[in-house]
């Protein structure tokens, strides 16, 4: 139940189980995807990779597994992600590959000695020397494999450079027994920095060089002037990209295809072999699932999740995540949370699923648990939010402003609320602020592609089903009866139309489907605003559910559907009441 | 003369002397005789930034509070 599920079962035919380790944002998920084609997903911070996975390695004829480990800088634990890592080596292996980033041998040492001294045969990857050298740091490999008494490969993993011979010493190494001395962790400390000092070189460039466009953006993004100016500016344009992109999409591509050629080409074809009536209409009627299981999904939110992806995965892979953290430090811990909590926060803005996984990261549990509710209940998902921005959007854009605007203050307060509650304290905050790094043309538009694959085969069979279900109690009436039991919340407390009540069904399945069966319904401003308002807060979807239960437990889940769900009808209530205020006032 | 981090001078070279018992901190490069440099104090009680190895670390102001530090 997870949106980015990848392999955790070892192929039983393996005949190695070789681990891939290394400190934070070293690029060990990059060599996993250049090893075993399993595309992980990578960027530019720390805490990517929160669980591991496996993947099937090929070298002379044998099979191993490869196991992609969460970034750790040391094995002692911090947090989650560092305790699976832990596990993993408890375990046992028959071989490590560690990765060394070159830009910061040190640190990266200090690991590499605690690695070894579990005594598995150990390879080093000294990674990104390319990126060393224009920062004017070389290294001496063979001085550095004599110091750790393993081998040694310089390479560069995106461009695939080093691997080869990487594998190759993997293997060979399986069968050595290696024996290394235990230290204490201040003789680590000392080690490390000894071994760093003898192979680097560092050449003092800064001063003959000028400073290129991303490195002077670098300084600039961390200090509130002229940072704040810049992220606000990039919020906005990110926002506008999403909105004026998606609807040109939809609008001008797909729509006309859609209405032009799918729908009569359905109907052309459902017609010849299905007599019109109740089977008809289920399938190509006024809610027929190959009609509005296409339309939805494809025509109308499509186009926003891919505009998004290419925002997500632009302020990924430039590093740009956790000076955004940095910037609002300051106001996060007014809600109980550090500004390290602003990147799940923010990928929940894609799926909660990723979101909820990303707080293994998280140093507490109660940061854990205050970000977990926080998602699900204010933090609406792509296709929600692209559903969001149909929905009102063609009506005003400042609807879709109001609702971003309610939810910002519901996140507010309910972080306040659950600071008080949830026993514990969050640590505050110490990240690492990686360098910003133009990305990659190819690897962001892989990694778009990857993510649009996945929320097209994740959406489409719940959705097919879910709207399926909907037609079919449309046509059979049990929805005019299930409307009539509910009327009094829906009519009365809500004042939306009997027939709304289908969306506090579907939007079980798939939260877009919360809020598109409203399109069709006629509604006016305030009922819009009302729809919109509930759907923004109501219940995780099935598969948010499921990774709640799984993460915590099935009780917190149950916790949150509650809240959400009591929240959602709340907040519904209080904007239509507001909304009739007025026209009384008005009336007046 | 000794002084916490916060109240360093902005891009002057300093030296911490003690730190809080931190194994994050530690692994950062926040330790005991590292050289650094107070790059931004973050608005609104947010963090410090400094630069240690050539990598920029953001530290709570709370606990950069308590980072001993002398200037080199």
């Amino acid at each position: 139940m997870s949106c980015h599920e990848i392999s955790k079962k070892i192929d039983p035919d393996a005949k190695y189980k070789i681990l891939l380790m290394g400190n934070p944002n070293v690029g060990k998920s990059v060599v996993f995807s250049k090893y075993t084609g399993i595309e992980a997903i990578t960027a530019n911070y720390p805490g990517t990779t929160v669980s591991y996975s496996v993947g099937n390695i090929f070298h002379d004829n044998t099979k191993a597994a490869l196991i992609d480990v969460p970034g750790t800088y040391s094995l002692e634990v911090t947090s989650e992600a560092e305790e699976i890592a832990r596990e993993m080596l408890d375990s046992g292996a028959d071989s490590i590959i560690a990765v060394l980033d070159a830009t910061n041998l040190e640190r990266n040492l200090n690991l590499a000695l605690e690695i070894l001294e579990y005594n598995i045969p150990t390879v080093f990857l000294l990674n990104m020397v390319d990126v060393a050298e224009r920062k004017g740091i070389t290294v001496d490999v063979k001085e550095l494999r004599n110091l750790l008494g393993a081998p040694v490969i310089p390479g560069i993993a995106v461009l695939g450079r080093g691997l080869n011979r990487l594998i190759e010493n993997t293997y060979r190494s399986i069968d050595q027994k290696p024996q290394y001395p235990k230290l204490t962790q201040a003789e680590k400390w000392e080690k490390a920095k000894e071994i760093a000092k003898s192979v680097q070189k560092k050449e003092d460039i800064s001063e003959n060089r000028t400073k290129n466009f991303w490195e002077k953006l670098d300084d600039l993004t961390v200090s509130p002037w002229p940072g704040l100016p810049i992220a606000i500016g990039i919020m906005v344009s990110a926002m506008g990209l999403i909105v004026g992109g998606g609807k040109a999409i939809r609008s001008v591509l797909l729509l006309p295809l859609f209405n032009g050629y799918y729908v009569p080409f359905m109907e052309g074809l459902v017609s010849r072999f299905v007599e019109p009536g109740l089977l008809y209409n289920i399938l190509v009627g006024e809610l027929g699932f190959l009609i509005k299981g296409i339309e939805w999904p494809i025509a109308l939110v499509l186009p926003y999740v891919f505009f998004f992806y290419i925002v997500l995965s632009f302020l990924e892979d430039s590093g740009f995540m956790p000076r955004l953290g940095i910037l609002v430090d300051g106001l996060m811990q007014k809600i109980g949370l550090q500004g390290g909590s602003i990147i799940p926060i923010f990928l929940g803005y894609g799926c909660a699923v990723p979101a909820i996984l990303g707080t293994r990261a998280a140093t507490s549990e109660k940061e854990r648990k205050i970000i977990s509710t926080i998602v699900p209940l204010a933090v609406p998902c792509v296709s929600q939010l692209g559903a969001l921005i149909v929905l009102l959007g063609d009506y005003s854009f400042t609807l879709v402003l109001a609702v971003l605007v309610i939810s910002f203050l519901v996140m507010i307060i309910a972080g306040k609320i659950l600071d008080k509650v949830i026993p514990g304290k969050v640590n505050p905050i110490i990240i690492e602020v990686p360098n910003l790094l133009q990305p990659n043309l190819q690897a962001l538009l892989r990694k778009v592609r990857m993510r649009l694959k996945h929320f097209i085969l994740e959406a489409e069979l719940p959705m097919i089903l879910a709207i399926g279900f909907a037609a079919l109690m449309f046509e059979t009436g049990a929805l005019i009866r299930f409307g009539e039991i509910i009327s009094p919340l829906v009519v009365n407390w809500l004042g939306l139309p009997q027939e709304a009540s289908i969306v506090l069904i579907l939007g079980i399945v798939r939260r877009e489907l919360a809020v598109l069966p409203l399109m069709d319904m006629g509604l006016g401003i305030q009922q819009l605003m009302v729809g919109a308002s509930v759907a923004m807060f109501y219940m995780p979807c099935v598969a948010v559910f499921g990774v709640l239960a799984k993460e915590f437990s099935f009780r917190f889940a149950l916790k949150i559907a509650f809240l959400t769900t009591s929240v959602a009808l709340l907040i519904g209530g209080i904007v239509n009441q507001v909304f009739n205020l007025f026209a009384l006032l008005g009336v007046a | 003369m000794t002084m916490t981090m916060t109240t360093f001078t902005r891009n002057r070279l300093g030296k911490i002397l003690t730190t809080p018992d931190s194994t994050l901190l530690k692994v950062l490069g926040v330790r005991e005789g590292k050289n650094f440099t107070l790059k931004v104090m973050q608005p609104f009680g947010g963090p410090v930034i400094v630069e240690i190895d050539n990598r920029k670390i953001a530290i709570s102001r709370a606990i950069a509070d308590d980072i001993a530090v002398v200037e080199c």
